[in-house]
């Protein structure tokens, strides 16, 4: 009993040690759920219930394009693309043997791949062999950035060459896929055929970040027809990125990157829908998304009548490839291009602007229309008009002055004259026959020359080169002309000379150069009666159509925009109008061989730009308007570096019988 | 087997029955989630019906033959340890999270060893102990080493074998409950508190060496990876987007269980391992303050019961079985529960009776079983002294 006791003895006290030290543990963590739940509880509670907004948005389409008699123009049609997106951890070795997955299932142009793709990519392929390449003795002089560039100098053509179609359709792919940031959708495919749509889906499982998403891609149903001019869609460019971003874009929006889709990108732009979620910390979505319908962008409708632009398009090929074709081939070796910009000369709409660019390689006329608003030419005589209103505005000349038109020879024995000598003219006789020697009066009275006794009362030359363009920047002549594109030419601006010689050419249109599009605006103001008109191609703007073929409720109208008036009285317009129908009705009208029985009536000037004298190599060029009593119709016609032939006055003529048979029909919306 | 009145303890099965439908609910809870494919509730609520039957076979057993079983049931349970150790990467003993310590029986299921192990180690503990102190009647310090020794090299094989699998939380568990036995077996004050002492002198020379000679801590000592979970553990915002996570979103279910809970089933924080190791966090979200300390009452009242068991027995085997279980329990509870509130780093340690998991939960099962076995003999060795 005794033995029993002694061993007895230990074990409650330890037992009972046991017990307490287990009840100081279970208080530990009664104490520490108190302050976590208790205490600390309201503030996980906030934590849990602390939501993060997360937002799902659907592209909607963009606004349609409608022509001038609200035929659809620009169209969307729904594809589906091939999306992918990778995370910030995404290795190039993944997204290499990934692309070599997708490339199984998906057909991918590689005619946007440039020659440093390919190599980049050679490089990448042959790792240890290109190092080989550079010895290691040179390898440690370079830097790391020069030591890629030696490796990218030593893969050779052959090398190049040596990519099979597989490889480079890869690399295609690769690339699309390397575009753009960590996670945000990138398209590798836009268009995905059926097939192709359906066999990514099925290996969705095996193509991480890889998907399939509906989207919308441009249709024109005029196809080629002023395609240019309405512009591309596509990717925020980089360095735009955080201007559309500021504007609500997402980084995988596309967007309109050129000409009208860009001008007018924020009302074609549809409203994404979106549904606005609220996800607790884990991620849950919390109740029911908030849901805003999206809708497709505004539609806008153009002044561009596509049928007229469609058949101002093919007069300007057709007469190009009149006079490069038979016996004046040769001679026009040189001529690859001819404008067209025809607008209404008293509201400023566009109603067409054309192009026609030849190339030499392939012997193809492409459309260009995009020309006639950033090439700039000198475009001759056809400026005249504002020659003598400057004049006549600064007081050089009056509606009486005449000058005996002669070669004129000075002092240094230099000889300058018109094509013909006419004798004693006026002013509009000067322009009917294009007299030089009228306008270089002109510009001697302005500089401050006494040409009878050949000397200078009061030399100032650069005075008469800033009187001139002064003037002619109120016909729009070396300024914006106010289109609405994202940007246009404003001309090339010659500079300043103390040479008289050279301010007398400016006064023939032979030192500034300008648009096309400037020289519309020029002769619209002449026939608008001084009102210079900011040109547009926006007529209205309608919200989306519900119905297909019906438009809209209609939003905004374009109304015309006065830019300003020539400071100057009617009556000195009077004679440039006088003038300008001369040139196409009177005996020594210079077009009025091909103009003088149109029942429209027109009123121009013609010009020829002498632009290597020796070869006789010539701008050809033409400003009219019609009727000249009541002008509906302003174009200017440029036909850059032609030798043989009047091109220039053949086009306006088949141009303004186009447009007045096609108004005689009732196709035009005027 | 005699039964007796007072000895059918009603109170200590219904805590029991408690704990299972905790289990049942907070697994159902967590597998709703939707983060798991299978029934999870089903299959521990079938798991409980297969230990109580095996445990009632353990009720059947008397403690002589406990006794005698218990050195097969301990070589049997090392010889499979050594064998997980042993074994390559096998199908039957496939390497899962890092560790080899599962057995896969062919249309039974997969089998934790380590687990019965505990249980088997606290038996042969208790029988070495007792063996020892049948043989010496004083308690000096000399026998004390002697008693010291004859522990730590019963332990020390199972504890080696289960390092090796590598599996720290479970020698951890091993290692506290041969501390416990050393408490209880009388083992002299003097090397209790030496060993607290040398316990509490190591940890903190490891925190100086960290502070003070980092190279040669990070050298010699523990790699930076291995010390994440203490970094997690420390400062769990600091890394919630790594080691740190599963306490961040442990601590906001709790913490956002407030005082009263979410509800049933209304728990909305996302927890990974939810049905197994972190399902407390599940429980204490929907229960609040007031379920988790009552969930907590529970497992102290579960405790309280085996701790009154052992003082009213008189075998010195039957107490030392029942701190063994005490240790397996309380260590278990503490550790699991104080893992997800932050209180001890994580470790993959189960919470007994409520996490899902057949070998953990068979363990806990037959460990119930055994105190409850002593509480039914009790009348045996009342009148014992009297024959």
């Amino acid at each position: 009993m005794k033995k029993k006791k002694k061993k007895k003895n230990h074990v409650p006290l330890r037992m009972n040690v046991l017990f307490l030290g287990v009840f100081l543990l279970f208080s530990v963590l009664i104490f520490r759920l108190g302050f976590v739940q208790i205490v600390d509880g309201e503030e996980y509670h906030r934590a849990v219930s602390s939501t993060e907004n997360v937002t799902a948005k659907l592209d909607a389409p963009r606004g349609k394009i409608y022509d001038d008699t609200n035929q659809i123009a620009v169209d969307n049609k729904p594809i589906y693309s091939i999306t992918y997106t990778r995370n910030q951890k995404t290795t190039p070795e993944e997204i290499d043997a990934l692309a070599k997955k997708l490339s199984l299932y998906i057909s991918k142009s590689t005619k946007s791949l440039t020659d440093r793709d390919k190599k980049d990519y050679f490089i990448y392929l042959h790792k240890k062999e290109m190092e080989k390449r550079v010895s290691a003795s040179e390898r440690k002089k370079l830097s790391d950035k020069a030591y890629n560039q030696r490796l990218i100098d030593s893969v050779t053509k052959k090398d190049l060459a040596s990519l099979t179609k597989k490889q480079l359709k890869v690399l295609a792919i690769k690339s699309e896929m390397m575009r753009g940031y960590a996670l945000s959708p990138q398209r590798v495919k836009m268009g995905a055929t059926q097939e192709e749509i359906a066999v990514v889906s099925e290996h969705l499982n095996e193509l991480p970040g890889v998907d399939v998403k509906p989207d919308a891609q441009r249709t024109y149903p005029f196809k080629g027809t002023f395609k240019e001019l309405f512009g591309q869609v596509k990717s925020i460019p980089e360095n735009a990125l955080s201007y559309y971003q500021s504007h609500g874009n997402d980084r995988t929006d596309l967007i309109g990157t050129s000409f009208i889709e860009a001008q007018y990108e924020s009302l074609l732009r549809g409203k994404k829908s979106t549904m606005h979620y609220v996800t607790n910390k884990s991620g849950k979505p919390v109740g029911n998304p908030d849901e805003t319908d999206g809708t497709r962008g505004n539609d806008i409708s153009l002044t561009v009548n596509l049928k007229l632009q469609k058949q101002v398009e093919n007069i300007i090929e057709k007469r190009l490839k009149q006079v490069k074709s038979g016996g004046t081939a040769y001679a026009n070796r040189d001529l690859t291009e001819a404008y067209v910009v025809m607008m209404n000369p008293k509201t400023g709409a566009i109603l067409s602007m054309a192009g026609k660019q030849y190339n030499k390689d392939t012997g193809n006329y492409k459309n260009a229309p995009y020309g006639a608003v950033y090439n700039s030419f000198a475009m001759g005589s056809a400026v005249k008009g504002a020659t003598v209103l400057t004049g006549l505005q600064s007081g050089a000349i009056t509606p009486s002055t005449h000058f005996y038109d002669a070669p004129l020879v000075f002092g240094d024995g230099r000889k300058m004259k018109s094509f013909h000598s006419l004798g004693n003219i006026g002013p509009v006789q000067a322009l009917e026959a294009s007299s030089n020697v009228y306008m270089w009066n002109i510009a001697m009275k302005l500089a401050g020359y006494d040409y009878p006794h050949k000397r200078y009362i009061d030399k100032h030359v650069e005075q008469a080169f800033r009187t001139l363009r002064n003037s002619y920047s109120q016909f729009g002549l070396g300024v914006s002309t106010g289109v609405d594109l994202p940007s246009e030419a404003t001309g090339y601006n010659t500079g300043m000379s103390d040479q008289l010689a050279q301010a007398m050419f400016f006064a023939i249109g032979q030192f500034d150069t300008y648009t096309p599009l400037q020289m519309a605006q020029y002769v619209s103001t002449i026939a608008n009666n001084g009102y210079r008109m900011q040109p547009h191609f926006l007529k209205e703007v309608r919200e989306p159509s519900v119905k297909d073929g019906k438009l809209g409720k209609l939003l905004y109208k374009f109304e015309p925009n006065v830019l300003n008036r020539l400071e100057m009285p009617q009556r000195y317009i009077d004679v440039v109008q006088q003038g300008f129908r001369q040139v196409m009705i009177g005996s020594k009208g210079t077009a009025a061989g091909i103009f003088r029985n149109k029942t429209y009536n027109p009123a121009g000037k013609t010009g020829t730009a002498e632009v290597d004298k020796k070869s006789g190599l010539d701008n050809k060029t033409l400003v009219s308007y019609a009727p000249y009593n009541n002008p509906e119709v302003a174009i200017s016609v440029v036909v850059p570096k032609i030798r043989e032939g009047q091109t220039n006055s053949e086009i306006a003529s088949d141009v303004l019988d186009t447009y007045f048979k096609m108004k005689q029909k009732g196709e035009l919306d005027q | 087997m005699k039964v007796r009145e007072g000895q059918w303890d009603r109170g200590y099965l219904l805590i029991l029955l408690l704990l299972a439908c905790c289990s049942i609910v907070s697994i159902y809870a967590a597998q709703e989630t939707a983060q798991y494919v299978e029934n999870f509730a089903a299959k521990q609520a079938f798991w409980y019906v297969f230990g109580i039957a095996i445990s009632i076979l353990l009720l059947l057993l008397d403690f002589q033959q406990i006794r005698r079983l218990s050195l097969y049931f301990y070589l049997f349970g090392n010889a499979v340890l050594l064998m997980l150790v042993l074994l390559p990467d096998v199908s039957f003993a496939p390497i899962r999270n890092g560790a080899q310590s599962w057995l896969i029986v062919p249309g039974f299921g997969s089998i934790q060893p380590s687990e019965f192990m505990k249980l088997i180690l606290i038996v042969f503990l208790s029988v070495v102990a007792s063996r020892h102190l049948e043989k010496y009647q004083e308690s000096s310090l000399k026998e004390s080493w002697l008693l010291v020794g004859k522990l730590l090299l019963t332990s020390g094989i199972p504890i080696l074998l289960v390092l090796m699998q590598p599996d720290l939380g479970t020698a951890l568990v091993m290692i506290g409950i041969t501390f416990v036995m050393m408490l209880v077996a009388g083992v002299h004050w003097k090397i209790i508190s030496g060993m607290l002492a040398m316990g509490v002198l190591f940890v903190g020379s490891f925190v100086f060496t960290y502070f003070q000679f980092p190279a040669f801590f990070h050298a010699h000592l523990l790699k930076e990876y291995q010390l994440g979970r203490i970094y997690a553990w420390l400062d769990p915002y600091g890394y919630r987007n790594g080691e740190g996570y599963n306490l961040v979103s442990s601590l906001i279910a709790v913490g956002s269980g407030e005082f009263s809970g979410k509800g049933l089933q209304q728990g909305d924080v996302y927890i990974a391992e939810a049905h197994s190791d972190f399902i407390f966090p599940i429980f204490a979200e929907q229960f609040g303050f007031i379920g988790s300390s009552v969930l907590i009452t529970l497992f102290f009242l579960l405790i309280y019961k085996i701790t009154s068991t052992a003082l009213k027995v008189i075998e010195p085997f039957e107490s030392f079985l029942c701190a063994g279980v005490i240790a397996l329990f309380s260590i278990h509870i503490f550790e699991n529960i104080g893992m997800t509130i932050g209180v001890v780093p994580i470790t993959g340690i189960p919470l007994p009776f409520i996490s899902y998991g057949g070998s953990a939960l068979i363990t806990n099962l037959l460990a119930a079983a055994l105190i409850y076995n002593i509480r039914l003999r009790m009348g045996d060795y009342i009148f014992k002294p009297d024959h």
